[in-house]
Formats: structure tokens, sequence, C-alpha cells
């Protein structure tokens, strides 16, 4: 039976309607389960925004340069959506969502729009619903998208399955030749921002990230130089950013990653099947038992039968 | 898995440089499990309307310490209810005691003065942000 409460909803969503848009955001954070249920509704998505991920270290200068950037990309776009991600904390559950408080002078416009998301719990630098949050967006046709994770290390990099292209944002002091050969974050950059590039060391670290820039076997990272508080270098890296989205349309890359990004919603969506399938097992298997006798194998034969049944 | 977590929007509204109090309460609530986003300072009604509605925010607390809330919250809840939005509202801040009755007719479900402890308003926020006020639930 449809739940008249989404039935209603995705019938005002369709008119355009900003609170209705926001409201579905909520509801498929909260009760992803609902996803099937939205989504079948919407059907057919027929729009894809240009998707552009943001990611970099915390104090990077994300949320800065993001908000320098939709100076110029809300002129160019008609619809133009923000999607900021902070951590949860572990301790509590809570979370403060700090991003948006750099993009303020962007409230009133009328074609962006803005929403925070805390990750609660998921690693990979964004929430575990990023996949059907753009599926919306693209839903209401935005016609780009800048999604920016939470602050990451070196193995926060699910961006590159998010985005269309990343950028990632480094500082001066990043770190020696040493960090530059690491495996992680910098192997997802299709741009490097150097970020408070006033500051000593970013003449050093440009050089450094040239090993990177220029020994790519398959493409050529380009590398940028900004000063988000004040806006400097930002326009040339707006330009930069649709121009490596233009290159990428013109082959078969972009479809490819993006191919690449449905793959894992669905792998995702079974993965909350499965889930939802099997919640509460872990918890059966340890009933009455004691720490001397327990052996979590003991109860493979029942996963199997639940997993057999998760055929039907 | 997720979960609902209550969402509350802080907010500076108006000329008004103080908001030590606001992120004392912002972390408060970080920590007793909420999600909260800050504005920061100097917004105007119609931004802070916009970010909640964008946010879907379960409740929004307005910190003021200028002197102008009859003004500026009266203009808020204005565009809270011309915009057809049912978001529950508090205020935090030095507000005179003859004022207080005017905001609340206005429609603010509560006025905390300084000393009020943050268990307190922890409290009262999961009690306002629990009822349900939009129709669309």
């Amino acid at each position: 039976m449809p739940d008249s409460r989404l039935v209603n909803l995705i019938k005002t969503f369709s008119t355009g309607s900003i609170p209705a848009l926001a409201r579905l955001l909520t509801i498929i954070e909260n009760e992803p389960e609902s996803c099937e249920e939205i989504f079948g509704l919407l059907k057919p998505i027929d729009h894809q925004p240009i998707v552009i991920g943001i990611t970099g270290a915390p104090g990077s200068g994300k949320s800065t340069l993001i908000n320098q950037l939709l100076r110029i990309y809300k002129k160019e776009f008609s619809r133009v959506a923000v999607l900021a991600f902070d951590p949860s904390s572990e301790r509590s559950g809570g979370a403060f969502l700090g991003d948006r408080e750099r993009m303020m002078e962007h409230a009133a416009a009328e074609n962006v729009f803005i929403r925070s998301f805390a990750n609660r719990g998921t690693l990979g630098g964004m929430s575990s619903e990023v996949y059907d949050f753009l599926l919306l967006l693209s839903a209401f046709r935005f016609d780009l998208v800048l999604v920016e994770t939470i602050g990451v290390g070196q193995t926060e990099i699910d961006i590159a399955h998010v985005a269309d292209i990343s950028a990632v944002i480094l500082t001066p002091y990043f770190g020696d030749d040493m960090q530059i050969l690491k495996a992680g974050i910098l192997e997802v950059a299709d741009i490097f921002v150097i970020n408070k590039s006033d500051l000593p060391g970013a003449g050093r670290l440009s050089n450094r990230l040239q090993i990177l820039a220029q020994d790519s076997a398959v493409r050529k990272i380009p590398i940028a130089s900004t000063q988000a508080d004040n806006g400097s270098g930002v326009e040339e890296l707006a330009r930069q950013l649709l121009a490596i989205h233009d290159e990428l349309a013109k082959t078969d890359l972009l479809m490819n990653r993006r191919r690449a990004r449905y793959q894992k919603h669905m792998q995702h969506i079974i993965h909350r099947h499965i889930a939802a399938k099997i919640s509460g097992l872990s918890k059966q298997g340890i009933q009455g038992k004691t720490g001397d006798s327990f052996n979590p194998y003991d109860y493979s034969h029942e996963i199997h039968k639940l997993m057999n049944s998760a055929h039907d | 898995m997720s979960t609902k977590r209550i969402k509350v929007l802080i907010a500076k509204i108006g000329l008004d440089g103080h908001d030590r109090g606001a992120k004392l309460l912002c972390r408060y609530l970080r920590d007793a499990g909420m999600e909260v986003i800050y504005t920061g300072l100097r917004q105007t009604s119609t931004s802070i309307v916009r970010i909640a509605v964008q946010e879907d925010v379960d409740l929004i607390g307005i910190s003021i310490l200028s002197g102008a809330h009859k003004t500026l919250i009266a203009s808020l809840m204005d565009e809270l209810i011309s915009n057809d939005i049912e978001i529950p509202v508090i205020v935090g801040g030095i507000v005179p005691e003859k004022d207080v009755q005017f905001l609340m007719a206005k429609g603010v479900k509560k006025i905390y003065s300084p000393g009020t402890s943050l268990t307190q308003i922890h409290k009262d926020i999961e009690c306002y942000a629990g009822q349900p006020t939009r129709q669309s639930d």
C-alpha cells in the first residue's frame, strides 16, 4: 500500500518545492528503507548533474573554497546544490555541522541549495545515504552539485565513487616526498588545489606534487593555487574544474565513472537489504554464551540459512 | 544504522557580535547527541528561515544580546508564518521582562535569560522538537 505521506510529498517535490526536497532528504537519512518507495514514485529520473567532489584535511579550506566557487557557479548554472558532511561524535552521536557557516552569503540566493549532514558513523568521508541524496538531487534537476567530504585523512576516498571528478585540497604544511608517494587520498585527485598558498612552503609542495602530476600514466593532474579567504585563484579553479569535466565527457571516462557509481549504489542497496534481513542475528548468536565457550563460527550454519532465505 | 536525531539551528540575528553563549550551547547540544548547525554572526530573518527550511531542522534557537529583539524576532516569526513553516523557536539573551509577553504572543516557545542552565535548555529542546508541529508529517 503506498504511503500517502510520501505520495503527497513527491507530488509537491515535482513542482520544484524546496521544503519537499529538504523533507525527503531527511526521510532518506532517517528511514533509508523508504528509498524503494520514494524512487519508485520518482521514476523516471532522466537528468544528471555535474558532480564535483571537494575533499581534504580538516581546516584545509574546503568550505571556504566552496563559498568562493558558489559566487561564480551560481551565475553560470540555474540550480546549484551543496552537500556538506561533518563527523558525528563517536561518544554522543551528536554533531556540529559547521560547513555552512562559511557559505552564509549565499543563504538568500534563490538558486543555491545547501544541506549539511553528519556522517553518522560511516567511514569513507560521507554518510551511507550519499548515493540516494545525489539521486534525489538529480530528480530535482540540479545542474551542478558540490559534495564536501568531512575532513579526511589518507584513506577516506569514497568521494572518488560518488563524484564525477574530485578536487583534493592541500595546504603548504602537507608533508615531504614520502607523504606524496603514499597511496590513498592523493590517488583520487583529478586536480590538486594548494590552498592557503600565501603561506611559506606552497612552492615546495607544488614542486613535490609534480612527481604525481607528471608521472601519472593515464592523465596529467593539474595543480591549482588558491587563497580561499580572499578569493585569489578561485576563478581559475572554477574554470579548470569544468574543463576537466568537459574533457572526461568527451571520452568514455565520465560514463565509466558514473556506471561505477551506480554499481556502488546498487551494492549499497543490497547491503541495506541484507542488513535488515539479518539484523539481530549476531545478538541472538551470543545469547546465553559465556566468554570461555564462545566461538563465533558456531553460528555459521544459522547465518547461511538466513542468507539463503534472503533469496526468497 | 541511521536513526532519527534532533537537528537544531542556532542562529545570531541582526547586529550583534557576541556569540560565546551560542557556541557554548552548540557544543553542549552536540554532546547531548543532537546535530547542531550554527549560522555565524549577523544574519537576517530571511536567511535564517531559508536555512531552517533547507536543513529541515526540528527547532530554531535564536541568540540575541543587542536589544533589537522586538523588531528582529517579530520579523522572523512573521516570515515563518507567511511561509507556512511550523518550526518551534526559542530565544536566549537579554530580553527584559516587559518584552517577554510580546515575543510569546508572536509564537516564541520560551525565552531564556542569563543564568539559565544548559541542562534546562537541552530538556526543553527535546520536548519542543518532539512535538508534531508540522502538517506534512
